[in-house]
């Protein structure tokens, strides 16, 4: 559990120009969820990210990630609890062979040779690029080197992967590939996913969403919920997923589309459903 | 447009997997500094000759293709010839078996002049080869064990060798991303109307002193975030790592070594014996 307690985060804190990042935050994230943070730039997702992994401390309030309090102290132990990818691959792998990038996270973790070994097959292995282990960064593809990092990222065995907008350098295919992957992850190892993104689309495929508008929460729900808001959301500049506006705006043509339309598969779906007669008056 | 990634291969890898890529590192980081003790040692065109063989034997065993390592060099190469070039006029000729061809006001040429930027230029590129090869050729944690094993006992005089060693190669790491870098920026100048192809090296030169700026400020985002990044993977230095590639010398690797040497002292001492 991430107990996230009345945080506040200041840049340059204490003093009168000091930028506040955050305000008051209250979020529980329970082990084991799919959830996404999405804001436009300067809500706070970022700041949120380093509070997380004990990069940054809040200026007010605590943080607590399975009952263990994220202080200076205690920052190698959330950081083994609490994984993150960042948005550029280049800027964060270390080494320039896949397999010893993927292992450099458990080496820091002073393991034993062959739990690394088994770490970084196996981490390799749920990324789907076992076969490219031995290849060398520079030649890969933006995506496989994205999901080099994210393979380093879970050779940590982490309860919690963040991702921090890790998808918004790919192309599309390879950003929903991206993110079928940590959904299987979540499923088959409980592992929690928190994935920050602008991407309401990418949003929308997330069991939670907690939006985030100047350092303050806005909204905290399933993505039925939130993108039910669609005016609120348009007045902080995010948007709602495109086939979710699209049904609300049929609805509104009086056309009765059954369920909560999130995604295009779903859109599809409540249309296919529509009774014939409906179809034939609109 | 400025095109440096082909002209510049430092701080490259090229895994073509042969015999030198899989040598132990720890042999072959001691054989590296063997030539380059040797290319100061040798002091002649007999001596460099003798090198020279070795160093194609590296290079086709290597497989790394020479045509890729010569066009990488140009930049390099082009550096080198003109300091040449002012070493040769600029020897002070005072040797008393010298003699002057050509004078005019302080600048001259004379035969020693040539000789010593001849027997300059071939340790310079002896130097280069031998290093450039060692980075195209090992791959970045094979550098690290490598470093971190020979620089060892400085340990115990407080030095903080891991962590020396990583911000090493690290930094060897950043330099195709840097030039990259460089790319990008002068193609979106380029695309805004400036021309780094055209006026004079004067003129070129200051419109290419425009991209520092951007550049450097980029180089210091991209470190802070590499520090973020490593931070969040448990990184607090050397302290209680683990590896997971393991360093194994075998026969081979010693029978390497062992050649590397007969043929340093070959080239060393072999053209004064001949000469006596």
């Amino acid at each position: 559990m991430i107990e996230v307690d009345g945080v506040s985060f200041a840049y340059r804190g204490g003093e009168s120009d000091a930028v506040h990042a955050l305000r008051d935050l209250d979020i529980q994230i329970e082990p084991g969820r799919l959830v996404a943070v999405i804001g436009h730039n300067g809500s706070g997702k970022s700041t949120l990210v380093k509070l997380l992994t004990a990069v940054l401390y809040p200026t007010e309030g605590g943080i607590r990630v399975d009952g263990v309090p994220v202080r200076h102290e205690t920052r190698w132990e959330i950081r083994s609890r609490v994984s993150v990818v960042f948005q550029d691959p280049d800027d964060q792998l270390v080494m320039n062979r896949v397999a010893d990038d993927v292992a450099f996270g458990p080496e820091n973790l002073g393991l034993p040779r062959e739990e690394i070994a088994e770490r970084v097959e196996s981490a390799l292995e749920a990324m789907g690029i076992a076969d490219i282990s031995e290849k060398i960064v520079d030649d890969l593809s933006l995506g496989q080197k994205q999901r080099t990092a994210i393979a380093g990222a879970l050779a940590m065995r982490p309860r919690y992967l963040i991702l921090d907008e890790p998808t918004s350098l790919l192309p599309a295919v390879a950003a929903t590939r991206l993110i079928e992957a940590a959904r299987e992850l979540n499923r088959r190892e409980g592992m929690g996913v928190i994935h920050v993104t602008h991407s309401m689309a990418e949003a929308a495929l997330f069991d939670r969403v907690i939006v985030l508008d100047t350092g303050r929460l806005v909204m905290d729900g399933p993505p039925s919920e939130v993108f039910r808001r669609a005016e609120e959301l348009r007045e902080i500049g995010l948007d709602v997923p495109l086939a979710a506006s699209l049904a609300s705006r049929l609805r509104s043509h009086g056309i009765p589309l059954e369920g909560d339309i999130l995604t295009d598969a779903d859109l599809r779906k409540s249309v296919f459903a529509l009774p014939r007669s409906a179809g034939d008056s609109g | 447009m400025l095109e440096l990634q082909r002209n510049v291969i430092f701080g490259q890898f090229v895994d073509t997997g042969s015999p030198v890529h899989r040598l132990d590192v720890r042999i072959k980081l001691v054989a590296t500094a063997l030539l380059v003790v040797a290319s100061f040692l040798v002091d002649g065109f007999l001596g460099f000759a003798l090198l020279f063989p070795l160093l194609v034997v590296l290079q086709l065993v290597s497989r790394v293709p020479f045509g890729y390592v010569a066009r990488g060099s140009s930049f390099f190469l082009f550096f080198l010839g003109i300091i040449l070039v002012f070493q040769v006029f600029f020897y002070p000729g005072e040797a008393p078996q010298s003699s002057v061809l050509w004078q005019w006001g302080f600048l001259s040429i004379s035969t020693e002049g040539l000789r010593f930027a001849a027997i300059l230029g071939l340790r310079v590129l002896l130097l280069y080869h031998t290093t450039t090869m060692l980075m195209l050729t090992t791959s970045l944690v094979d550098l690290t064990n490598g470093l971190e094993l020979l620089f060892g006992p400085l340990q115990k005089l407080r030095v903080p060798v891991n962590e020396l060693v990583l911000v090493g190669v690290i930094s060897v790491k950043f330099v195709p991303i840097f030039i990259s870098e460089v790319e990008r920026l002068s193609r979106a100048y380029t695309a805004r109307g400036v021309p780094f192809d055209e006026g004079g090296p004067i003129t070129r030169a200051r419109r290419l002193g425009r991209l520092l700026v951007p550049v450097f400020v980029g180089g210091f985002r991209r470190a802070d975030l590499l520090t973020t990044a490593m931070d969040v993977r448990c990184y607090r230095g050397g302290r209680g790592r683990t590896k997971l590639r393991r360093m194994e010398a075998g026969l081979t690797d010693w029978l390497v070594l062992l050649m590397v040497v007969v043929w340093v002292l070959a080239a060393w001492k072999l053209p004064g014996l001949l000469i006596a």
